[in-house]
């Protein structure tokens, strides 16, 4: 699907709707395209730190834009990836077949027809007003093994960050295996890894928070409203009489949040941020890893050390980072959650490790972004994630030269597991560690809409992966505290597999910082359209139905065999009923 | 666009129903009112009079004999699992207890006719029965068109067809609305000509006549399997076939009974 094929479909005018065949299982099909990505050339660049330069460097040349674009007519995405979409697949295709059998013009032909009603109006603002609209978001996770962190403790942050959300055409179809799971990945073997310091962390001279941002892919809606947040004071009006349409029973319903735990990370303190853009290797040319920084000064020591750190751990070339500006230009950031951070403050050290240099991934925001060599990528980001996090054992205990312990290391099996558990199988052993799914194979990784208390299958994980790896489980006795749910634990604990664990991770509401919460309506307001406002359309339920149709030529004979059929009776009821008159003076 | 369908299979359908209704049936009810309103012209119409009730009433009577027969088939249908899908099976005993109850109400109007003659000022009157015979059938015909072919009917306003089978050039939906019009034509017949033969029992033409209405259902039941064979090319029209034949036989001996009793029916108004 690109711009001229749909616009020379357009240029007939016959174009009714379009049916988009994303994976076909059918021999002899097309292959897909080396590269595609429906994003624009760079992407989220208008909300990000170089907003402003009058030059940003193109980081997706291959980008169309088709993903900002609006249709006036029903496009439906068709891929086999379970059964109910195989059996829909395999009749679209029969269909296709008999009627190019047929010639498309013998009748009867198959026939399709679609119905796809979106309710939005005019724009965000507008439709966010009539309630026809409601905000792209969800929720962001964070978490630190630093229980008892303080805003006033005056020790300096380091921020290790990934992106939860990805984003395709087909918001259903939406997996972004690249962008942005094997970065999520990455994080979450990080925080495994730290986990296992012989050196409690919560003794580090450093704080080390990992980030989970969700609504990413929407003008850095996740990290934005974070940074937000914890870098103005936070003051709760909390009201009690007027109508209040904050639905949660938290801590402040004058701004509506769940809670003010926040207000506990001091943004002055943050020092650093390391980034984890995609890291799967999955189209990598050997190349290795690159550490893109916004300003090579303030971030040297931090890259030097990453560098360091990943060619003393692998032997292998291919997985050691470099600096991306080795080549000797300067291009700055990728589009990252760190630019969310630098925005507020140019002066925080800040690298995004990536398996690119000078563009983004070929299916960046494609709906092509779903396959994986589970073997390589695991192998690719467990080697990632051990570099990153000896790097950051050392830089949070401010040790400028030295080894982090042996125990300091990645998972590979876990990263393998979690590859396995957030691309195809929600369903996986791992996740049922934690709580009970069913029938979830592959989950989208569209953030979806923002609703408040609301969090995706995506974030649910997260939370309480980070809230297991940075918790400290109660004891009875000996024994770890059992639950089966939260009810059964103390006011400040969560119910985590299956036991009562004490852990400062929380949710962070996402959505795009052009908007606010009107507590006094319930809807959203624009509030700064210069900033992400992006919202998402209510629909009627969407329907597709493909069915046998005859010619017109062949209804008119219906109609017309109907009419004499009619006629004759009447004209034989009639002659009868004369003839029974006259003759038998009777009926 | 598909209207033109529609409209295609309910002229087809309902076509001679629908004639029949408004030329005789609803033109008679109308007939009904006038009596009441002129009084002058009573003796005139007296004769009609009592046809006409007798229409209103037995035409609702034979439909609701009609439904009852359904209700029954269906509920064997229902208890029967096993048997469920084998339409051979399921029409036998639906043409079976469809006769029965053609038969049951022949026994009831029977009745009801003896009744009503007393108060007629005509009760000799032979041809009062082929009407009597003729309405029920007209009931019988309506119930079943309507009941075995509106929900085609519905279907067909929208966008999508189905294809006959046997037929596949051909729609379902109009096989099925000229099957249910030859069915509804066949429905009036056969009530004429089982009435014929019951009350004619136990002559030899009277059972040569009621052995033909049963044959001839089950007969033109079975044809119209030929419309969902997809093995058997053109089977719609070998099913209209007998569906046609069946009709044809039908009406020679419709008309050759009326014919039988004409003089008696002439010699009776004659005689008044």
């Amino acid at each position: 699907m690109c711009r001229s094929n749909l616009q020379s479909m357009e240029a007939t005018k016959h174009l009714g709707g379009v049916i988009v065949v994303v994976n076909s299982s059918t021999p002899g099909y097309p292959s897909r395209p080396q590269s595609y990505s429906p994003e624009s050339t760079c992407p989220n660049c208008e909300y990000g730190l170089y907003a402003s330069d009058s030059e940003q460097y193109v980081w997706n040349p291959n980008g169309n834009g088709m993903i900002y674009e609006s249709f006036d007519y029903p496009i439906f995405a068709l891929n086999p990836i379970d059964s109910g979409s195989t059996t829909a697949y395999n009749q679209v295709m029969k269909d296709v077949q008999y009627n190019s059998q047929q010639n498309y013009q013998n009748y009867p032909l198959r026939a399709v027809d679609f119905s796809l009603f979106m309710w939005s109006a005019v724009n965000s603002e507008t439709c966010l007003r009539r309630g026809w609209c409601q905000p792209v978001g969800g929720s962001s996770v964070y978490s630190t093994a630093s229980q008892n962190m303080t805003s006033t403790d005056g020790k300096p942050i380091i921020v290790v960050s990934a992106t939860m959300d990805s984003r395709s055409i087909f918001h259903d179809l939406t997996l972004g295996v690249e962008n942005d799971v094997s970065g999520m990945v990455a994080l979450l073997a990080v925080a495994d890894a730290l986990s296992k310091s012989p050196t409690p962390l919560d003794t580090f001279p450093k704080h080390i928070i990992y980030t989970n941002f969700d609504g990413e892919s929407w003008g850095f809606a996740g990290s934005q409203r974070f940074v937000d947040d914890i870098s103005t004071p936070f003051v709760c009006q909390n009201t009690t009489t007027g109508q209040n349409f904050c639905p949660l029973q938290g801590a402040c319903n004058n701004p509506c949040v769940r809670d003010t735990d926040f207000t506990k990370i001091n943004f002055d303190n943050i020092e650093a941020v390391v980034e984890f853009s995609s890291v799967a290797q999955s189209n990598a040319s050997g190349a290795g890893f690159w550490a893109h920084t916004d300003d090579a000064t303030t971030s040297n020591n931090l890259l030097l050390s990453l560098i360091n750190t990943s060619s003393q751990n692998n032997t292998q070339q291919q997985y050691h980072i470099q600096a991306a500006s080795s080549d000797g230009v300067n291009r700055k950031l990728p589009p990252s959650s760190a630019m969310s951070f630098l925005k507020k403050k140019r002066s925080i050290a800040s690298v995004v490790i990536a398996d690119y240099q000078k563009s983004l991934d070929s299916y960046y925001h494609s709906d092509f972004d779903d396959t994986i060599d589970l073997a390589s990528a695991s192998s690719a980001i467990c080697n990632v994630a051990s570099s990153t996090a000896r790097t950051l054992w050392l830089a949070a205990q401010g040790i400028s030269n030295g080894t982090a312990p042996p125990t300091v290391i990645a998972d590979c099996n876990l990263v393998n597991s979690l590859l396995t558990c957030l691309t195809y199988n929600y369903s996986c052993p791992l996740i049922q560690q934690y709580y009970t799914v069913n029938n979830a194979a592959r989950v989208s990784h569209y953030s979806s809409v923002f609703s408040f208390g609301g969090n995706s299958l995506l974030s649910l994980f997260v939370f309480n992966f980070l809230g297991d790896k940075n918790g400290v489980t109660r004891l009875n006795g000996t024994s770890p505290a059992t639950c089966q749910s939260i009810k059964d634990c103390q006011s400040n604990e969560y119910c985590i597999r299956r036991s009562c664990v004490k852990t400062f991770t929380r949710y962070h509401d996402a959505y795009g910082t052009g908007l606010e919460f009107d507590h006094t309506t319930g809807l959203y307001t624009v509030i700064d359209a210069s900033q992400p406002t992006w919202s998402e359309s209510t629909w009627d339920p969407t329907v597709m139905r493909v069915y046998t149709t005859t010619s017109v030529q062949h209804q008119v004979v219906e109609l017309v065999i109907g009419i004499l059929w009619l006629l004759s009776s009447i004209g034989v009821v009639w002659y009868l009923r004369k003839y029974l008159r006259k003759t038998l003076k009777v009926a | 666009m598909s209207l033109y369908t529609f409209f295609g299979c309910l002229f087809t359908a309902y076509g001679p129903l629908l004639s029949i209704f408004f030329l005789y049936i609803a033109r008679d009810a109308q007939l009904v009112l006038l009596m009441v309103c002129r009084y002058a012209e009573i003796q005139d119409l007296l004769y009609n009079r009592i046809a006409v009730f007798n229409v209103d009433i037995f035409f609702l009577r034979s439909a609701f004999f009609w439904l009852i027969a359904m209700l029954l088939s269906s509920v064997i249908w229902f208890a029967a699992k096993p048997i469920q899908n084998m339409n051979t099976v399921t029409i036998l005993y639906s043409v079976i207890i469809q006769e029965l109850f053609r038969w049951g109400l022949f026994k009831l109007i029977n009745r009801a006719e003896r009744g009503l003659m007393i108060v007629s000022k005509n009760p000799k009157s032979l041809f009062n029965r082929s009407v009597f015979a003729f309405v029920s059938g007209y009931g019988f015909g309506l119930t079943s068109a309507l009941i075995s072919y509106i929900s085609t009917l519905v279907q067909s306003i929208g966008p999508g067809v189905m294809m006959c089978p046997s037929c596949p050039q051909a729609t379902l939906f109009f096989i099925s609305a000229i099957t249910t019009s030859l069915a509804s034509l066949q429905h009036i017949l056969w009530m004429m000509l089982a009435f014929e033969a019951y009350h004619t029992l136990p002559s030899t033409i009277g059972i040569i006549q009621g052995i033909w209405v049963i044959i001839s259902h089950l007969g033109v039941s079975y044809a119209t399997l030929m419309n969902s064979m997809e093995s058997l090319y053109l089977g719609c029209v070998y099913a209209m076939i007998v569906q046609l034949v069946v009709l044809a036989i039908s009406t020679s001996l419709v008309i050759s009974n009326l014919k039988k009793h004409y003089g008696e029916a002439m010699f009776s108004r004659n005689s008044q």
